[in-house]
């Protein structure tokens, strides 16, 4: 039995390691140019880098065996080591220095410019090679001069006429007469732990985590959100959750004692009736009926707690048919089981076999089931949340989607998956408890 | 077995009470306490607290209320007119136009704010608004580290020492505020405590419409010392927050960040949930504006004067303001929920979602006997914004001009607004919006009107010069792409409605429906053909929307049809430094004529609006340009009560 | 939801296989579902749908512009618009939309719209569910265990997000000269991210056809896996995939309708049943009623005999698995 839970265990983290992937390849990888969107397109080019560096979007997809042009400022002083073009250089825009240390290196915030990512950088690479590639890079041969500023507010002005190469560049600055050892460019080295700043592995630490922060709203951290939306979230699933089980349960139990007899040829009726009716079309009635009946202000909104159950109703009303034939054919799975026929021979009512016996055992699939359930207790059904103007954690996902917020949307698509797999591998174990069956094997 | 079920139905009751449970009670329902209280909705987030960001007509409309500018525009005068709000009387302005002296009024105190500090009876403090405040306000907004919307576009090339000023904090870490000590700003400088002084690099005439936004509110220092340097801790306290970590704009989640000097503040602040509103105890004495002396007004402006004494608009003339307390806000996007709470009246003022719009509203425009019966009123107000399609006329079929007018002939607008809008909006018939001063003068499109016979001769002669251009093959149809902001219903049958007109000409439109980002982003990007545009006024003068044909501004983003026109350019900028006078709207017509004639865009519509409100409202006149208008309504509560409603 | 959940059930304790299956077993469903008249009903009211997604294909083909028969968008009139349903005309039988439109004619191409995206999204992801199903319960150790890693995680993720991310993705996407951004990355979506109920099912049956003696004999005779895999485990599992498709199009339906609620359906100007209820759902207030009840109403029409059908199929196929 041990060795079956660390089986299904692994096999839960192999799930959510495929869900990273799966959302990696599905938001990050397919959403493009995330800069432009946030930062709006006019942004300088320069800028765009600098935000995606921050964030960590220009960093190689998969493995990081890729190295970057150092310009590292060895004078103290508080001012930060920036680079402005002087003359008709456009070396700032087109090559996109940014500021920042690079990880796993000690040194002091601020005092490094660094290149992209360049794959095989070394001193015969072409200077082009530092081109951000966004529209303003440029293919031309740089002109004029770029100015370094340093810490301590004194400035090196480097002319890169006629610079081709990078080692070109590294000698201009390190072999500057002016130098005097305050700037140097070196190409930084590969290492072990290097290999795993990607964004792919940035991706899987995030999510882990649940570290993201949201892109449009600045300061909002995933974890705020969801503990902020959750909890409209589960207002409405909780509710809406039990009363389905428990309606759901009585109406089985009520169509199955009278099996083949009409009450259940109706309640089966109605069931599959209530299964084709399209979930779109409860809502949009059960809204129209609110205003019918003179209840505008519980159409929607949460002015009203009280307003949130509406939509529970809703739900209930349109997920009965499907709860009410599900639980029917477990307990009559059950009912036609040889003990049920002995217990009926030995002259046992139907309906103290229904409640005494028959119940318990029907108990586990059913309460597996709302086990898989949950996940969208948190999710929110989207479609409720946005119809009824519910700010839970549903509605939020499909905001984010549309803003696309991809730090959010991918922590709570994370968390959704996270929850099911939780939920499988519940139901898993209390099948391998409860169930002898399972324990045996 | 029998507590199974027992248990089960206590369970399932406990769950059932989730609502209850784990939300707080909402407290909406009261304002019992003497005090007078509203209640709106609002139906489009907040994007920014922060003057500086500023750049969306939902977060200027809850700024409006919050900061003030050196300049505002009166309340019910019509057209716009600018009057002193934070200043005191209007701008000195030197001979050579270059040089404005404004000096501000004394004794204007900010709403009261921990960031001033706490006095001894635990209530936090303020102080007087000085014109340094002013000068940090301008800082920020040229500060590299901030990324502004529409603050810094109206004003970069326009005031000396801007780019000099964001080149130079380039070099200071965004955490780093001593860059607004340290590093000056030349074109603004506070000569005393009381007297400001901006230096222009050209004859600026807009100029005093910038300073009547809000957006160009005075920043206290302490804002940014107290609460950029720091962020709550969660316990209800605050912890500091290294350099390196600072931000330099005022946060959504740190809304008791947006401190000014405007009737209301922030008591409550929830991104997509709930706005309230409380009034500033520190607020100047301001007044309801008593109405000016007829004889000394123009005709246009004395009409609306006119026209507001007899609705009432002037009986609280002299009244201290703002009369409401509070304005509780709510977040609804759906327009038919908004509409149930007016109905239901738990708000005061409404729109009316088209669905609904033959119940409240007659054939004729006129509101419906069931709502008159009710004391609600109906409103009617333009504003002075113009929505088109855009042709991105460096598309090699849409660089035809023929082809543009053909389209432009052929799009029937009035049906347009009658069956997408119930008609509330006029056709317009030029770029310059009908309420602007000018606009009479200014000369009406031919192609602006629906005209389906000159549509197809415009049409096949379209057709001849792009096949002879070679870009259409003999008999083959032109197929072109619109692009819609919005993937709502309203833009779905507003492309049905595009591929019918169009279809008429021989055109197969495809349709794509986007959403925001993705639409700028293909503007951006040229990878629109035709795409739904609009421009509302930033100030009432016709320049703001001739602006969006100069061709320097196709790089800056306002001019997004990439049109570019040596000789208008040239007009442009000669009537960017005039004066307002006869001499330059006769340039102006020549402009919008050269416009006409080129149609690098189907004009759409000026938006009407209508609005409806309860009998208890007063003084409600919606202003074309102005926010922060809120100060001047008033409800009579006891109406509202005795009418059943909040 | 409720499909999976039963098969993991049944799958967790179900009874032993049923000997030897012959060739008789489609005739012998067959006459079953005959001698039923709810499946046969419900057969004829399929098939009614499909004859009008044809009729209205046919409609589309010979329609053109400035031709004898008017387009749909040609069909608009402002001046007709809103009319409630009445006998006088067939155009008005159940009344107009907002452009004077016919709903009825709406309804009809709305029929061929969810029945496209039905057909195609299950041909894709019927074929891919019996494919992998089969070779997971089959090979059975790492192929399975990599094809069940595939179908958890995507099991994992909410539907509806799948659907919306891909289709945000395949936005501005053209793939083999069809752009993808309207109908048919909508059927390519379903059909990527519907395979998995499919499989699961499959792989349940394979994993009980393989131990079936003749399966046995046919590998102890060496015959290669891929001849057994076509010739005896196929043909086994075939049913389910057929139970499968005709669920499944429900599914589809249901999805096209929700993605187009949320604004990311079929592209502008092709009608469905998704886009009225949308356009319609807020008619409802100022008293339209009829677009948003036609496309209600034929929606749940194909949808209730689908089901049903499916339900009577599977009791024909698999008696094992009827609803006592």
């Amino acid at each position: 039995m041990l060795i079956y839970i660390i089986r299904r265990l692994m096999w839960a983290a192999l799930t959510i390691f495929g869900v990273m992937v799966l959302t990696f390849l599905l938001f990050r990888v397919s959403a493009g140019d995330i800069a432009g969107a946030v930062l709006g397109e006019k942004a300088a080019e320069a800028q765009k880098a600098t935000w995606r560096h921050k964030f960590g979007y220009d960093l190689p997809w998969l493995i990081n065996v890729h190295r970057n042009l150092l310009i590292i400022s060895k004078v103290g002083g508080d001012k930060p080591l920036w680079a402005k073009d002087t003359g008709s250089s456009r070396a700032r825009q087109g090559w996109s220095l940014v500021l920042d240390a690079p990880p796993g290196e000690n040194y002091p915030p601020n005092t490094v410019l660094m290149s992209g990512y360049i794959r095989g950088l070394d001193e015969s690479t072409s200077i082009h090679a530092l081109g951000s590639g966004g529209p303003s890079a440029t293919n031309e041969d740089p002109t004029g001069s770029i100015s370094f500023g340093l810490g301590d507010g004194s400035t090196l002005d480097v002319p890169v006429d006629g610079v081709k190469t990078i080692g070109d560049l590294m000698q201009r600055i390190n072999g500057h007469a002016a130098n005097n050892g305050r700037l140097e460019a070196r190409i930084t080295s590969l290492s072990v732990a290097g290999a795993f700043n990607s964004q792919f592995f940035r991706h899987l630490k995030t999510s882990l985590l649940f570290e993201g922060e949201s892109l449009k709203h600045s300061g909002q951290s995933l974890k705020s959100i969801i503990a902020k939306h959750g909890k409209y979230s589960l207002a409405v699933q909780i509710p809406a959750v039990a009363i389905q089980w428990f309606i759901g349960m009585i109406l089985a139990l009520f169509v199955a004692y009278y099996r083949g007899r009409w009450p259940d040829k109706i309640g089966v009726f109605m069931s599959v009736l209530g299964m084709c009716v399209p979930f779109l079309a409860f809502m949009i009635y059960g809204q129209a009926l609110m205003f019918h009946l003179g209840l505008p202000q519980h159409a929607a909104g949460t002015i009203y707690r009280g307003n949130l159950y509406v939509p529970v109703a809703i739900m209930v009303i349109a997920s009965l048919g499907g709860h009410v034939r599900f639980y029917r054919t477990i307990i009559l799975d059950e009912t036609g089981r040889d003990y049920v026929r002995t217990a009926q021979a030995k002259g046992l009512p139907l309906t103290t076999i229904l409640f005494k016996h028959v119940l318990k055992n029907c108990m586990l699939p059913i309460l597996t089931s709302l086990i898989l359930a949950i996940p969208f207790l948190i999710m929110g059904s989207l479609l409720v949340e946005n119809f009824f103007g519910i700010p839970g954690l549903g509605d939020r996902m499909i905001t984010s989607i549309n803003d696309r917020d991809e730090p959010i949307m991918n922590g709570l698509v994370f968390l959704t998956a996270v929850i099911y797999t939780a939920g499988i591998l519940l139901t898993d174990l209390c099948y391998a408890v409860f169930d002898p069956r399972i324990r045996l094997k | 077995m029998k507590y199974f079920y027992i248990i089960s139905v206590l369970v399932v009751a406990g769950l059932s009470a989730a609502p209850f449970i784990l939300l707080d009670e909402e407290n909406f329902a009261g304002g019992d306490d003497g005090k007078v209280v509203v209640y709106s909705t609002y139906a489009a987030k907040v994007d920014s607290l922060d003057p500086a960001t500023c750049g969306d007509t939902t977060s200027a409309m809850i700024q409006g209320n919050i900061y003030d500018g050196l300049y505002g525009y009166d309340y019910l005068l019509r057209p716009s007119t600018v009057e002193p709000v934070l200043a005191d009387g209007m701008p000195h302005r030197s001979p050579d136009r270059l040089v404005y002296t404004i000096k501000l009024k004394k004794g204007v105190r900010y709403a009261p704010n921990k960031c001033f500090g706490v006095g001894p009876d635990g209530r936090p403090l303020t102080r007087e608004v000085v014109a340094e405040d002013f000068v940090l306000a301008f800082k920020r907004i040229a500060d590299y580290h901030i990324t502004t919307r529409l603050t810094l576009a109206l004003i970069e090339d326009k005031i000396a020492g801007i780019q000099e000023y964001r080149d130079r904090t380039r070099a200071y870490r965004q955490g780093d505020f001593s860059r607004y000590d340290v590093v000056p700003l030349a074109g603004v400088e506070a000569v005393d405590s009381h007297t400001l002084r901006f230096t222009l690099t050209t004859p600026f005439p807009q100029f005093i419409y910038v300073l009547a936004m809000s957006s160009y509110a005075p920043i206290p220092r302490e804002v940014l010392d107290y609460y950029l340097t720091s962020e709550p801790d969660g316990k209800g306290g605050r912890r500091a927050v290294d350099v390196s970590q600072r931000r330099a704009v005022i946060s959504a989640g740190d809304f008791e960040a947006a401190v000014g000097t405007g009737p209301y503040r922030l008591s409550e602040f929830v991104s997509g949930g709930n706005i309230v509103l409380t009034r500033n105890e520190a607020y100047r004495e301001e007044y309801y504006p008593s109405p000016p002396d007829l004889a000394t007004l123009d005709e246009r402006h004395r009409q609306s004067v006119q026209q507001a004494i007899d609705e009432g608009l002037y009986n609280d003339a002299g009244k201290r303001i703002p009369f409401i307390d509070t304005n509780y806000m709510q977040f609804i996007q759906e327009d038919t929920t908004a509409w149930g709470l007016f109905t239901a009246g738990r708000t005061d003022v409404s729109g009316i979602p088209s669905q609904m719009f033959n119940t409240a509203v007659t054939p004729t425009a006129e509101i419906s006997g069931a709502f008159r019966a009710k004391g609600i009123r109906l409103e009617k107000y333009g504003s002075p914004a113009i929505y088109w399609l855009a042709f991105n006329v460096d598309d090699p079929l849409l660089s035809n001009k023929s082809l543009r007018q053909a389209l432009s002939l052929s799009f029937d607008v009035d049906r347009y607004v009658d069956v997408l809008f119930n008609g509330r909006g006029r056709r317009a018939v030029n770029i310059i919006p009908s309420d602007m001063p000018e606009f009479a003068d200014m000369p009406v499109s031919r192609y602006a009107r629906y005209d389906p016979q000159a549509a197809m001769e415009k049409m096949k002669q379209a057709r001849a010069e792009l096949e002879a251009a070679g870009l259409v093959a003999p008999g083959e149809k032109i197929k072109l792409t619109l692009d819609l902001g919005g993937r709502e219903n309203m833009q779905r049958r507003m492309g049905e409605m595009a591929r019918y007109y169009f279809g008429r000409l021989g055109v197969d439109l495809h349709v794509e429906l986007n959403d925001w980002p993705t639409l700028q982003e293909k503007v951006h990007n040229k990878r629109a053909q035709i795409y739904s545009m609009g421009w509302h006024s930033d100030y009432p003068d016709p320049e703001n929307f001739l602006q969006l044909f100069y061709s320097p501004n196709i790089m800056r983003g306002t001019n997004n049809t990439n049109y570019s026109n040596k000789l208008f350019d040239q007009l442009y900028e000669q009537i960017a430094t005039m004066d307002p006078g006869p001499e330059r709207t006769a340039i102006y017509a020549r402009m919008v004529e050269m416009i006409n004639e080129d149609c690098p865009q189907l004009l759409l519509t000026e938006p009407v609006s209508f609005v409806l409100m309860h009998p208890w409202v007063r003084n409600y006149r919606p202003h074309p340009i102005g926010y922060g208008t809120f100060k001047y309504r008033r409800v009579d509560q006891e109406l509202r009560k005795a009418a059943g409603g909040m | 939801m409720t499909m999976d959940a039963i098969q993991h059930q049944t799958s967790a304790g179900g009874a032993e296989p049923v000997a030897q299956r012959g060739a008789s077993l489609w005739a012998d469903a067959r006459r079953r579902l005959a001698r039923d008249r709810w499946a046969m009903l419900c057969l004829g009211i399929i098939a009614f749908y499909v004859l009008l997604a044809l009729g209205g294909a046919m409609y589309e083909a010979l329609a053109a512009p400035e031709g004898g028969i008017p387009t749909f968008e040609e069909t608009i009139n402002f001046d007709q618009s809103y009319r409630p349903p009445s006998l006088d005309s067939l155009r008005n039988l159940l009344g107009t939309d907002w452009a004077g439109r016919s709903v009825l004619l709406k309804t009809v191409l709305g029929a061929k719209v969810s029945l496209t995206v039905g057909l195609m999204s299950n041909l894709i992801a019927v074929p891919l569910g019996l494919m992998l199903g089969a070779a997971a319960g089959y090979f059975g150790r790492r192929t399975d265990a990599v094809i069940v890693w595939l179908y958890s995680t995507m099991a994992s993720v909410p539907g509806i997000v799948l659907l919306i991310a891909m289709k945000y993705a395949f936005k501005n996407v053209t793939f083999l000269g069809l752009n993808l951004g309207g109908i048919h990355g909508l059927y390519i979506a379903l059909g990527v991210t519907a395979w998995v109920g499919t499989c699961r099912y499959v792989r349940a049956e394979v994993m009980k056809v393989r131990e079936l003696e003749y399966v046995l004999a046919a590998r102890a005779v060496g015959r290669g896996n891929v001849m057994i895999l076509l010739r005896h485990v196929l043909p086994n599992v075939l049913h389910l995939g057929i139970i499968s498709f005709s669920l499944g199009v429900v599914g589809a339906i249901t999805a096209e309708v929700t993605l187009s609620y949320l604004g990311l359906g079929v592209e502008v100007g092709m009608p469905s049943w998704g886009t009225m209820i949308d356009g319609a759902r807020m008619e409802l207030h100022a008293g339209r009623w009829w677009e948003l009840a036609s496309a209600v109403g034929a929606m749940f029409l194909l949808v209730l005999a689908l089901n049903i059908f499916g339900d009577r199929l599977r009791d024909a196929l698999d008696p094992r698995l009827k609803n006592v």
